[in-house]
């Protein structure tokens, strides 16, 4: 058995050697259809951080009447970071806001007047709140209709941005479904590439295979080398997908945080993360359709 | 029957309703003998050589070799039956990407033989076909006479009981058809049981062996001491 074993992989390696151009154009096609799945993987991903990093900077400023004390504040800042779909809660002060108005229209005279003319700040303090999802904004807010706090809110300007995050939302989900639905396309366009120039490699040898069952090999020892064949072409097609990818990543990286505006997203840094995984599951899905591929079309020729 | 190597009891392999392969075919072959079976194209010769090796089963008859009843054999007993003959075609059928010496050892690797076997047996049978100083080169740089003497050697590595030659010389000029016929007829002095299929009046003449000869998938004639009469 041992010594099969070893003429199996002897034979398999001989033959993915001495039929180079075809192994070199078999590896090609597999590794062409995995750098194409990695570039729509990131492509999903940067859909995925641009959608984030438009919706980070959408915060729902909370208006507090004058006689909200320094205490009410606090305890509805404690409240809303309380809860876990808050990201940041950022409190500006009755002063505080009184000084950006004044920065803000220095040279408006009837600003600077009223101000002055009322002899006390007329504005009260305010929270921005900030969500970890677009969808939490409404809960988040009822919240606030506690009777605790109700009597000391002005205004909630939600609703100004209502239109705008619904629309996020819209572009989002449609984002996310064009998505699935590329990527399943994708995915399905790749597998029958794969599996065409499999049955293409296997039908170049069918002569071969018609030789191999005359002199009496048995079924295991015919088909075990182009098994372990496909698994050589998914093992380099991954690597040579890897070794593409990585690079790539670490020349376009400063060039997508720039177009995102200093994204803190590093493409590189994700790869050398979830490299391990994203290739290791390429393989083994390259290497269950190449390794069942060859044995169907094997089994073909077998027959006859 | 221990004086019977080869029988075929009423054998019919018809592909279509209307076309015949061969039928009701009766031969018995006696262990050593020398056996042409002759006859024009189309006339069943090629489909009695792969129902002999389980290429194909027949529709009506039974064939045994050695007694072992081929007919009923299963799939996975058909390596083993085929590591019993050796058998050689006019296509040659060697792999095109391996060297003559390692096609040859390929026939004993199937079968699971140990490296020094392979290593003692190989070159041995290279030296029996002259194909000793080439057993390094691809069937592509060999003429079509070297390639069948390859395939001979191939077909002789197991030392098998029934050697069976498929229009060996269809593809060769005169001199190299006289050394394979003279290489078959050594084979035959060593106690293989041989079946020469050919359409080759010299070489069936010159021979004078046991003459089968099919017309329209049927055994016309068979001569102890034959010609061919067709």
């Amino acid at each position: 058995m041992f010594i099969s074993f070893f003429r199996v992989i002897k034979a398999s390696l001989q033959d993915f050697v001495r039929n180079f151009w075809l192994s070199v154009v078999t590896t090609s096609i597999l590794a062409l259809a995995l750098i194409s799945v990695n570039i729509l993987l990131v492509l999903n991903i940067l859909a995925g951080v641009a959608l984030d990093a438009v919706s980070q900077r959408i915060s729902v400023s909370v208006y507090l009447k004058p006689t909200a004390g320094e205490e009410v504040v606090a305890a509805m800042k404690s409240s809303l970071l309380a809860q876990p779909s808050v990201m940041e809660v950022t409190v500006t002060s009755a002063d505080e806001a009184l000084r950006k108005l004044q920065e803000r229209h220095p040279d408006n005279e009837a600003i600077q007047n009223a101000v002055s003319e009322l002899g006390k700040n007329p504005l009260g303090p305010s929270l921005a709140v900030k969500a970890r999802s677009t969808n939490d904004y409404p809960a988040i807010l009822a919240s606030l209709e506690h009777p605790s706090y109700a009597p000391y809110i002005q205004e909630k300007n939600f609703d100004d941005h209502r239109d705008l995050i619904a629309r996020i939302r819209r572009i989002s989900e449609k984002v996310e479904r064009t998505a699935i639905s590329v990527s399943a396309l994708f995915a399905i366009i790749s597998l029958l590439i794969v599996w065409n120039s499999i049955r293409i490699t296997i039908y170049t040898h069918r002569e071969e295979i018609g030789i191999m069952r005359l002199v009496g090999a048995s079924a295991w020892f015919i088909r075990m080398p182009y098994i372990i064949e496909a698994l050589l072409y998914s093992l380099l097609g991954t690597l040579i997908a890897a070794a593409v990818i990585f690079p790539l990543s670490g020349a376009v990286g400063p060039s997508i945080r720039n177009f995102f505006d200093g994204t803190q997203f590093d493409l590189l840094g994700f790869f050398e993360r979830e490299g391990w995984r994203i290739f290791g599951i390429e393989f083994l899905v390259a290497a269950a359709l190449t390794t069942i591929t060859s044995g169907i079309a094997v089994g073909r020729y077998l027959k006859r | 029957m221990a004086d019977t190597m080869i029988q075929f009891q009423d054998v019919s392999r018809m592909y279509h309703p209307d076309i015949v392969g061969v039928t009701n075919v009766n031969l018995r072959i006696r262990p050593g003998e020398f056996v042409s079976i002759v006859g024009q194209s189309g006339t069943g010769k090629t489909t009695l050589v792969k129902l002999l090796i389980a290429e194909e089963r027949p529709d009506r008859g039974r064939i045994e070799i050695g007694g072992w009843d081929v007919t009923r054999i299963k799939g996975k007993d058909i390596p083993l039956l085929r590591r019993q003959m050796g058998v050689v075609f006019q296509d040659f059928k060697l792999l095109p990407q391996k060297t003559i010496y390692e096609n040859v050892a390929f026939a004993l690797e199937v079968s699971g033989a140990s490296m020094k076997r392979i290593r003692t047996v190989v070159p041995q049978v290279l030296k029996i076909v002259g194909l000793e100083e080439k057993a390094q080169r691809y069937p592509v740089q060999l003429s079509g006479g070297e390639k069948q003497r390859a395939a001979i050697a191939r077909a002789l590595v197991h030392r098998p009981k029934i050697f069976v030659a498929d229009e060996p010389t269809g593809n060769l000029d005169s001199i190299n058809t006289r050394e394979i016929i003279d290489l078959l007829v050594k084979i035959n002095q060593f106690g293989t049981t041989v079946l020469l299929v050919t359409h080759n009046r010299e070489v069936v003449n010159t021979l004078r062996r046991r003459v089968v000869t099919l017309d329209a998938g049927q055994v016309v004639s068979d001569q102890e001491v034959g010609k061919y009469l067709l």
